[in-house]
């Protein structure tokens, strides 16, 4: 890899975090936000991930094969991204279940129908 | 108290919250509603009792630093996570536990009982709320913001039979569960330029070398993912929503500590991680935060002005004040910073018992409509007499403290030769404070118009159980006095306003957080001479506070004024109304014009 | 704020976005070549003074525990939301009756009934063995219990709801949930009055590469397994027993 490839990872880390925001601001469907707020979530794994690659080097679990001190990526980012799903994981639950709430109230789930402040 | 005893308290804040969520959680329903408040209401008590001793430790003796898992610096290298305590962040703890009491207290008096699980929640949030103020580790600060989201979305929809509720709940979820995601993206690029996520190294670090666009970058994401839990204006949308919403006790933590929590954080790092490296551009910097501040400060009021809701009144009220906190940071300087805590103390205990008194009309009148209520407040005398009083308190009427907190940072401007940013802010705290004013007159005896524009359900469900209340009871109003009296003693005492200045003296030292983080040298807050009150500063708090009472009557008799005003300031208005549509999925594209104008602006014009 | 509006202000703002970002991130290190103190000091002190083989899983449960603490609470906060939003509602709080076993399940042959239970029981295992020896190969207590959630699906797939309810009792997931949850917390707390700093690794570390390895790290996996199996049970019963609610609704 040289030159401009070296920076692709984060562009994509950084493409996935406004496409999915875009796809939250023309969401017609909760469901879809849910995913959508996914992707951008992806978006932060994808940046944590690519800053701590090492080229040639392993993963960080050690063993016979892969004695203690042989050359390793980063494995506190690996730490921060597993917090990280977990939160993501989290709010989903708690959207999806504020979803199923206002389909029962309401009877829709189009954030453009959902309106309720509205001046 | 030693050294030891002040370790051993510091995690312990956080960890008998949590511990107290998880252990009243699984009893659901089968638990009496006075245990299950009790414990929440002991819980609190302790935490504010802990981070009191720390807060007092810390002022005399110095920083307490407890290291995670035992993991001690080496070579001034931070390995573990660090709860860094300095009198400021202590104090905020301390604060943050009064303010979940006083919401227990208000639930056990005035609310129904569901189960254990709202307790435990508002569990969660105490300790997130503390980790958040306490820790010294950017990333664990992120991961108690995400608690902090987690459980203010599920206690927002709360009112879960009204379709409302959730609606408020999810545009709250979706902005900041993003606003986490720019946060974490800010930490991802610091972290590639330092390799280190403790407070203190971050800023040892980054100050070794000029600031390049990496580094403000960052700190752009930072702030503004954080300032859209401030509701800091682009990102302000979402909270009245939720607050129109939410259950009184709920409204209380959002606008009495949640968003100043967040402010804090952004203070935070800006001082221990930014300051060394951003000192070249500090001026653009400052002028960033003032900025947004008085943008932030001048759509909260006029947008206050604009409601006849009175909770959502309220909200926007507190994105005002929000604002004035931010240009107050923004000033940077301790004078600034002192200001700015004291500030969020003294508003945190009005707007609470602002808050207590509107929940009063509703669960009375069954309304929060200005118009609906009107000449209704007369008949809970007691009730509108502590509304009333609370509007004149947010408008800096001596002894409240806000007229103390104005005070220090009106000094700060006078100095600066920034006199357009303070009339500004008067301005903006004159037109909020007489929308309260406004709406508590109106409520109180009927004289006037009402505010017609705005949104507002006429009839709501009231918050508390049993019939309708003839008499407001004692329980109810006893809870606004309780909050009023310390905003009083606060205002008065000058041995607490010279405290918070010489904390927060500390709180603007880089080097002080350093060496007692990673050096491990401790010394007590620096002394320095207390600031003046004058006369001047006296005057400044009486006119804004007739300022008010002039911007309330005029709303109330606008009728009989001259029709001059409404042809320049109606389409404006009218269009930042819209602004506000409810919808979150508007609230996202403004939140990445924010992202946009900050992190443009920061890397373009502070280099 | 009309929808084209909308569009366009988002899009102008996303594009400026984007540029300054990356334009910013050509102060990042490229691909590929990053390090630092806190990266080395890590690797080579993990296995050393910890006994552990898996070096995120010490750093998620010891060198930086406090994170995971906040993280299962978040977790767990999560669940105890999700069960408030649909406990809250006082119509939803009356007791179903006894649901009737569905059409699916009664014509089944027996090799479609036992099959998803011997699944079930094999995901389980496989779940547990990877929170179990999380410190040693890539896993830990919270993929662990991601996987034995997912393997509790198994009998939702096959068998229905009634199965489902019938297996996961809502009462004891909740309550394992928070055990699991308290004593994350619990040993913290016993860290701190032992040793002086909370969530410090007091057990014995044992011999790197056996089974039970690592201290703390263990156990606090262990205990992290437990919250999130039961957390997601919980929460797979409360979600799927709203489908039961919406035939309800409608027919």
């Amino acid at each position: 890899m040289s030159g401009w490839t070296l920076y692709f990872p984060y562009a994509v880390a950084f493409w996935l975090f406004v496409i999915g925001c875009f796809g939250i601001t023309q969401s017609r469907n909760l469901i879809h936000t849910v995913l959508c707020l996914t992707v951008v979530q992806s978006s932060t794994y994808m940046l944590l991930l690519s800053v701590d690659f090492h080229a040639k080097a392993g993963a960080p679990i050690f063993g016979s094969t892969n004695p203690p001190g042989s050359a390793s990526v980063d494995p506190i980012l690996h730490a921060l991204t597993l917090t990280d799903i977990v939160v993501g994981a989290t709010v989903t639950a708690l959207m999806l279940a504020l979803t199923i709430q206002i389909h029962r109230r309401r009877g829709t789930i189009d954030p453009q129908r959902l309106r309720p402040m509205s001046e | 108290m030693n050294a030891a005893t002040a370790s051993i308290l510091a995690p312990l804040c956080l960890a008998v919250p949590l511990m107290g969520a998880a252990l009243l959680a699984p009893f659901g329903k089968h638990l009496p509603r006075g245990l299950s408040s009790t414990v929440a209401a002991c819980v609190s008590v302790a935490v504010f009792g802990m981070a009191v001793a720390l807060a007092l430790y810390t002022y005399h003796t110095g920083m307490v630093v407890h290291w995670m898992g035992g993991w001690l610096p080496k070579h001034a290298l931070a390995i573990g996570i660090s709860f860094s305590i300095d009198p400021m962040g202590a104090g905020l703890a301390a604060f943050i536990a009064l303010l979940v009491f006083a919401a227990v207290l208000y639930t056990w008096i005035a609310f129904d009982f569901v189960g254990t699980l709202f307790h435990s929640l508002l569990l969660a949030f105490l300790g997130a709320m503390c980790g958040y103020a306490l820790t010294g580790d950017i990333f664990n600060m992120f991961v108690w913001f995400e608690l902090m989201t987690a459980a203010a979305i599920a206690l927002t929809a709360h009112k879960i039979e009204e379709a409302e509720s959730i609606e408020g709940a999810i545009n709250l979820a979706v902005t900041n569960t993003i606003a986490g995601f720019i946060v974490l993206l800010g930490i991802g690029l610091l972290y590639a330029r330092t390799d280190a996520l403790n407070l203190a190294q971050l800023g040892e670090i980054v100050a070794q070398r000029p600031a390049d666009a990496l580094v403000l970058a960052s700190f752009g994401l930072i702030v503004a993912g954080y300032f859209v839990k401030g509701a800091v204006a682009p990102f302000h949308f979402w909270l009245d929503d939720a607050h129109a919403v939410a259950p009184t006790p709920i409204c209380i933590l959002f606008s009495g500590i949640m968003v100043q929590v967040a402010l804090y954080g952004v203070a935070r790092i800006y001082w221990t991680v930014y300051s060394g490296a951003l000192s070249p551009q500090a001026h653009e910097i400052k002028a960033l935060f003032v900025g947004v501040g008085i943008a932030t400060a001048l759509i909260g009021a006029t947008m206050a002005y604009a409601q006849r809701h009175l909770k959502r009144l309220l909200a926007f009220s507190t994105v005002s004040h929000s604002g004035m906190f931010v240009a107050a940071i923004g000033l940077f300087g301790a004078a600034g910073a002192a200001g700015a805590a004291l500030f969020v103390l003294a508003h945190g205990l009005i707007k609470s018992s602002l808050f207590v008194c509107a929940g009063n009309y509703l669960n009375r009148f069954r309304s929060l409509d200005e118009e609906l209520l009107g000449g209704k407040g007369r008949s809970t005398p007691l009730n509108s007499a502590l509304f009333l009083l609370g509007g004149v308190a947010l408008a800096g009427m001596p002894p409240f403290a806000i007229s103390a907190a104005k005070v220090l940072y009106d000094a700060a401007m006078k100095d600066r030769a920034l006199f357009a940013v303070a009339i500004v802010m008067a301005f903006a705290s004159a037109i909020d404070a007489g929308a309260v004013l406004r709406a508590g007159i109106h409520v109180t005896f009927g004289i006037g118009k009402a505010q017609i524009t705005g949104f507002s359900p006429r009839e709501e469900e009231p918050e508390c159980d049993g019939p309708r209340l003839e008499r407001t009871p004692w329980t109810m109003l006893a809870a606004p006095v309780m909050l009023l009296a310390p905003a009083i003693w606060l205002g008065t005492s000058a041995a607490f306003r010279h405290g918070v200045e010489r904390a927060a003296h500390a709180f603007v030292d880089r080097q002080y957080y350093v060496a007692a983080v990673l050096h491990n040298v401790h010394r007590a807050v620096p002394a320095t001479p207390a600031a003046p009150r004058t006369t001047e500063d006296l005057a400044i708090n009486l006119s804004v506070t007739a300022a008010a009472l002039l911007a309330a009557f005029a709303g109330l008799f606008r009728d009989h004024i001259p029709q001059m005003v409404s042809p320049v300031l109606g389409p404006p208005l009218k269009q930042l109304r819209g602004l506000h549509s409810g919808i979150f999925t508007d609230y996202v594209a403004y939140m990445m014009f924010g992202i946009a104008a900050y992190t443009v602006y920061l890397v373009v014009a502070a280099r | 704020m009309s929808p084209r509006i909308r569009t366009v202000v988002y899009l102008f703002s996303a594009v400026l976005t984007f540029g300054v970002l990356m334009y910013a991130s050509g102060g990042l290190p490229p691909f590929g070549a990053f390090s630092g103190p806190y990266t080395d000091f890590v690797l080579q002190i993990g296995t050393l003074e910890r006994s552990v083989y898996n070096i995120p899983t010490a750093v998620n449960f010891d060198f930086r525990g406090f994170d995971t603490l906040g993280e299962e609470f978040i977790f767990f906060t999560s669940v105890a939301g999700v069960l408030f939003l649909f406990s809250a509602v006082k119509a939803e709080t009356q007791q179903h009756a006894e649901p009737m076993e569905s059409e699916r399940a009664r014509g089944q042959s027996g090799a479609i009934r036992w099959f998803p239970i011997g699944l079930t029981a094999f995901i389980a295992a496989l779940g547990m063995d990877l929170a179990a020896h999380g410190q040693l190969t890539p896993g830990g207590g919270f993929q662990g219990g991601a996987v034995f959630g997912g393997g509790l699906a198994c009998i939702y797939l096959a068998l229905g709801l009634p199965a489902f309810v019938h297996a996961v009792k809502k009462e004891t997931m909740d309550f394992l949930e928070a055990l699991g949850a308290f004593s994350f917390g619990a040993l913290g707390m016993a860290a701190l009055f032992i040793a002086g700093a909370f969530l410090q690794n007091i057990m014995p570390l044992g011999q790197t590469g056996a089974t039970v390895s690592g201290g703390t790290i263990y156990f606090l996996s262990c205990a992290v397994f437990v919250e999130i199996a039961c957390g997601f049970a919980v929460l797979m019963l409360v979600f799927l027993k709203q489908t039961q609610q919406t035939e309800e609704d409608e027919g």
